[in-house]
């Protein structure tokens, strides 16, 4: 009987049957890293406090380093470039030769985005990621034509990798993608474990539950220090699972008269898939009209995430020619700044999507704080054009990816930590954090909250925290920065900068007549700079390819030149107009 | 084929729920493998209010006299009522060898016994969490949970087939009163190495999320507390031996003097004590006489009546009925409960009365005083998740609560077919590779009266029931040898006798010729007197029901000269 049971066991899933060895499901518990008494690791945040979309996290022990997950975090109206500077990666460049790998939990942006400006300037020796994290990385490198090798390897669910004297076991969680996973790290001075972005989703969409077990027999061990997600820490109570969204997309899906226009976040992978299974099972046609989101569906179907049947996805130049009751057009809504499809399907600036009277426009997502302005200024012209609106946790149509309330101390109580550490949130979600653990019997001594490139350096007995690794460059532009409080980043950059505004007159996709440049205060342009500048922006015409957001690549392009060329940052306007 | 395989693979187990199934309460299962049975809990319920007159239900245990050799032992969850308040009338009829119990539910049962005179037809023996037992070819481990009562644990049951696991009562409470954790991780783990069948408890499936932290009703306890200017008089379940800490705790800190109304709250404090569960110093409890000796502001009256129960301290002292508390317009009434479906009325007649008084009453849902012990959806799901079993039964709830239960185990990925919608009675046969459902044992209710003597069954329940709303009529008549000799008298009780275009004097006059004519007809055929009563009844009744649509109950009295 007992070499019955330890050959294998059976996992039912969603009508198949998995057969799991026995040893593969436990290898992640026996490839313990032995405790050593006194042994010393440092915890060290790069990013994720206060800083919306991005987590990254440094463990060091004597002289080696793991880098965790790494995002950039997002700034309204900011380039890629701007942005990453957010982030100082200094301390790693220093240290370039303690670097052993580089950890990633899931493949969303605010995890993955930070491997871009660590590639340019960095050799990483290996980097894991689950699959679906993989091959987005892959596009990536790809995109931003890194041409150095990269040693790519892909986990498995309870895998467990020796890392120079540390070792990591992943643990599959449940969040609003797949493949999503919390990390234990095995160290000379205990176990730590990395939530990762986790809710606990009973019913996942994908059929892949939390693998609570592994969890729990990490925690049965015992946990040195969680490291757990904040966000949604002010939420009461608990979120809902991903699938409790399907029935109501699916009655506003059925309730439509003519088009459907539905949003999401790109990275609600999940959202993403039940959208088009709905579609399918209504016999609509989806068309995705955003990059981000074309790219995602790619290759879940690629890796077997999703399976719809390829004639259901119609390619967005292809509209016109699918009757309005049977077409849903997926946009995402990323941010709802200026940038965002949604503002411009608004603001009837979308060169695709036109709102009309009868339309259904399903915003399967939440305003970030700092734009709410333009979502409710969204919401109102949308109305305006008769469309039937739904948005938002009211209307049951979005939940969050994170955990609430409930979530956080089911984790704290499952691991039950010795130290405790909030990660990414704003301070109101770290302290909110902090509460909960103590609620449920953790020790407020013990329980850190640290700001970026803080370090906590502590062993099985004790914790204290080190000097900051923030670089001198960093505090500089620390302390000179002027937090904005009122003024929104455009009005800032408008008020410092001037603004610049190109008009592009375009006839099958070439310009028909030379750029029209107009601007306002911005004195150093003069006629000459004018003619430089007209040049390059019909070069940038030719040369960027991508239709749908080509007017924002152009953007982007001239931002970088103004920056690079002439030191100045005015906010830049390009309208493409479509001539007849 | 080796000779272990064999026998392995013809092994079967029964599951019989012998009461909990299509109700609340009266909770005791049958856990039967060849000639062993284990019975987990037994339990008795409280009558509905369709059972007049009754104090208790009990199940009916003949499936387990007649089988009283098989009976191994018994396995207790948790020290409630409806979980144990069946072993008593199990141990008038037969012995158990064993009785394991979570040590409050050990301790419990130890008291009920003594003083019904049984302890001697049983051990009883406490249980630690995680602790295993032998029973039998059985065996069982406890894992603790969270509920409303200390000492809550699950059942894992090791059988030949595999695997079993009772959720007994539970909720996820994360942040425990009393500081001890639902062991997740023992969950986690009999999921991992393979869980043939979840029992699980349906109470809260109606509703959707998490129920909340027991600790969560402190805050508002204690400010309730702190807002009263005079006397406080708060009720709860004595069940709830959670809340009960938690305001002994608050009077502790406000060094109040407390009073306890009602037995089964006081037995549940003393004991609790002695374990180490309640904290008190030894002054704090006081008497009913000590109560106007000293200031308002220092006494709380703790007393049992939360459901309006007629009999209990809070509804006398509420009609003014109670010999020595009276209510004043100072007074603050704390309901830290909610009414049970069926105690609505009753509970607010008290809160009426309360407030009629001139007493400040703190009640209801947004008071946020009362919590469940029992699970939400959420926390049913997360069971699942953890258990992972391959059949799913649930239990302890009404049938439509049991229905969607079902619905969320597979939601959580178990086949819809693997999900079993049982009665009491029914048998769960469960092998290796199989499980069905497999005829019926005997199963039903026995209720007892509140004098509690002998059992009451249907069919005087019946006559209760048309007594309150029909009325009863009793005929008297004197005959002779074969021969009516008086005009019948007739007397009613809750019944009349008059329609609005007749008077009752016709109604009478005509109720009394077929009386006369009944008893002739019968009596010279020959028939015994049970049978002349009988058809009197018969004849009088179909009249009754001509003319006044009514069924009362008839009595019939022959006096013989």
């Amino acid at each position: 009987m007992s070499e019955q049971k330890a050959v294998r066991k059976v996992i039912r899933r969603s009508g198949e049957t998995l057969v799991v060895s026995r040893e593969h499901a436990e290898r992640g518990i026996h490839s313990q890293v032995p405790v050593e008494k006194g042994a010393k690791i440092k915890l060290i945040p790069l990013s994720g406090f206060c800083q919306d979309g991005s987590v990254a996290w440094i463990i060091e022990y004597e002289d080696e380093i793991v880098i965790i997950d790494g995002g950039i975090p997002q700034l309204a109206n900011h380039s890629f470039d701007e942005s990453a500077q957010e982030v100082d990666i200094s301390y790693l460049i220093q240290n370039k030769h303690k670097i052993k790998a580089y950890l990633i939990s899931h493949g969303h942006e605010d995890q993955i985005a930070l491997i871009i400006p660590i590639l340019q300037q960095l050799d990483i020796p290996v980097l894991y990621a689950p699959p679906l994290a993989a091959r987005l990385i892959e596009e990536k490198i790809k995109n931003f034509n890194i041409s150095k090798k990269i040693p790519i390897s892909t986990i498995k669910p309870r895998q467990s990798l020796k890392i120079g004297s540390m070792a990591v076991t992943y643990v599959r969680n449940t969040h609003s993608i797949f493949d999503s996973y919390s990390l234990i790290i095995h160290t000379p001075a205990g176990k730590i474990l990395y939530t990762g972005d986790f809710k606990f989703d009973y019913s996942p969409v994908d059929k892949e539950p939390f693998d609570f077990y592994t969890l729990l027999q990490a925690g049965e061990d015992g946990i040195l220090a969680l490291i757990s997600d904040s966000k949604n820490s002010n939420i009461r109570s608990y979120t809902p699972s991903e699938s409790s969204v399907y029935i109501y997309l699916e009655k506003a899906f059925k309730k439509a008269i003519g088009k459907i226009i539905i949003s999401t976040f790109s990275y609600q992978v999940c959202r993403i898939k039940q959208i088009i299974e709905i579609a399918e099972k209504l016999n609509k046609k989806v068309a995705i009209v955003d990059d981000e989101i074309a790219k995602l569906v790619r290759i879940c179907k690629e890796l077997g995430y999703m399976n719809f049947v390829d004639s259901s996805i119609v390619d967005y130049h292809d509209i016109p020619k699918v009757s309005e009751r049977r077409l849903v057009i997926l946009t995402a809504s990323t941010q709802f700044d200026d940038l965002s499809p949604m503002t411009k399907i608004a603001r009837d600036e979308h060169i695709y999507v036109k709102v009309k009277e009868k339309d259904t426009i399903l915003i399967s997502a939440l305003p970030s704080q700092r734009n709410d302005r333009t979502f409710v200024d969204n919401i109102n012209s949308l109305k305006l054009k008769g469309a039937d609106v739904f948005y938002g946790t009211e209307d049951k149509i979005f939940v969050s990816g994170h955990g609430s309330a409930t979530d956080k101390q089911i984790m704290i109580n499952m691991i039950k930590p010795k130290y405790f550490l909030p990660s990414r949130g704003e301070y109101g979600d770290l302290y909110r954090h902090r509460g909960l653990a103590i609620e449920c019997g953790i020790d407020p001594k013990n329980i850190y909250i640290l700001k970026n490139y803080d370090v906590l350096e502590f062993s099985d007995s004790e914790a204290k925290l080190a000097d900051s690794i923030m670089s001198k460059a960093s505090k500089e532009k620390n302390m000179s920065e002027i937090p904005p409080v009122d003024l929104s980043p455009v009005q800032i950059q408008l008020s410092n900068n001037g603004f610049l505004s190109i008009f592009l007159a375009v006839k099958n996709d070439t310009l028909v007549s030379p750029p029209q440049i107009s601007s306002r205060g911005i004195e150093y342009l003069n006629d000459d700079s004018i003619k430089k500048l007209s040049d390059l922006i019909k070069q940038l015409f030719t040369a960027i390819s991508d239709k749908i957001s080509k007017a924002e690549k152009i953007e982007a392009a001239l931002s970088s030149f103004f920056t690079k060329e002439l030191k100045k940052e005015p906010l830049i306007k390009v309208m493409i107009l479509e001539a007849n | 084929m080796p000779k272990t395989e064999n026998k392995k693979s013809t092994a079967k187990v029964k599951v019989i729920p012998i009461g909990g199934m299509c109700e609340i309460g009266k909770n005791t299962w049958v856990i039967e493998c060849n000639d062993d049975i284990i019975l987990i809990d037994g339990g008795l319920a409280f009558p509905s209010d369709e059972m007049p007159g009754i104090e208790i239900v009990l199940p009916d245990i003949s499936y387990l006299i007649q089988n009283k050799d098989k009976i191994r032992g018994l396995v207790i969850t948790h020290g409630h009522e409806d979980h144990i308040g069946g072993i008593v009338p199990m141990l008038k009829q037969f012995d158990i060898p064993i009785i394991y119990g979570p040590p409050l539910a050990s301790l419990l049962l130890e008291s009920k016994l003594k003083h019904e005179g049984v302890l001697n037809r049983t051990t009883i023996k406490a249980g630690r969490p995680r602790e295993t037992f032998q029973v039998g070819d059985l065996s069982f481990t406890y894992v603790r949970n969270t509920h409303s009562i200390a000492d809550s644990f699950s059942v894992i049951i090791d059988t030949p087939v595999g695997k079993i696991i009772h959720s007994g009562d539970f909720k996820f409470d994360f942040t425990p009163v009393d500081g001890e954790f639902f062991d997740v991780y023992s969950m986690a783990k009999v999921g991992e190495e393979g869980a043939l069948l979840l029992i699980s408890d349906s109470t809260n499936t109606e509703r959707e999320g998490y129920t909340p932290s027991e600790k969560s009703v402190f805050p508002n306890l204690e400010e309730a507390f702190y807002n009263a200017q005079g006397r406080i008089i708060v009720t709860t379940f004595a069940s709830q031996v959670h809340r009960i800490k938690q305001i002994l705790d608050i009077c502790r800190q406000m060094e109040k003097k407390v009073a306890i109304f009602g037995r089964s709250m006081l037995t549940l404090a003393t004991i609790s004590r002695e374990l180490g569960y309640m904290h008190f110093p030894d002054g704090m409890l006081i008497n009913v006489d000590d109560i106007n000796k000293l200031d308002d502001n220092k006494v709380v009256i703790l007393t049992t009546g939360s459901q309006g129960e007629p009999l209990s301290a809070l509804t006398r002292i509420a009609f003014d009925e109670h010999k020595s508390v009276s209510i004043q317009p100072s007074d603050t009434v704390i309901i830290s409960a909610t009414p049970i479906p069926g105690n609505e009325r009753s509970v607010a007649n008290v809160i009426n009365a309360l407030y009629e008084k001139g007493a400040n009453v703190i009640f209801g849902r947004n008071a946020h005083i009362h919590v469940s012990g029992h699970a939400c959806r959420e926390e049913q799901r997360m069971l699942l998740n953890l258990v992972k079993p391959k059949y799913f039964l649930p239990a302890h709830g009404e049938y439509r609560m049991l229905i969607i239960h079902g619905n969320t185990g597979v939601e959580c990925g178990v086949d819809p077919s693997n999900v079993f919608i049982m009665e009491n009675g029914d048998v769960l046969e469960l092998a290796p590779e199989s499980a069905k459902l497999n005829g019926q044992v005997q199963a039903g209710i026995i209720m007892v009266d509140s004098t509690r003597v002998g059992d009451v069954d249907e069919h005087i329940l019946g006559q209760r029931k048309k007594l309150s709303s029909e009325g009863l009529l009793s005929v008297m008549i004197t005959i002779k040898g074969k021969k009516v000799i008086s005009n019948p008298a007739l007397e009613t009780k809750g019944l009349v006798l008059m329609q609005e275009d007749k008077t009752c004097g016709k109604f009478e006059e005509d109720a009394k010729k077929v009386i006369i004519g009944a008893a002739n007809k019968s009596l010279s055929e020959g028939l015994d007197k049970l049978r002349v009563e009988e058809n009197i009844r018969a004849e009088l009744l179909e009249l009754i029901h001509k003319e006044l649509k009514r069924e009362p109950l008839i009595q019939v009295l022959i006096l013989e000269s």
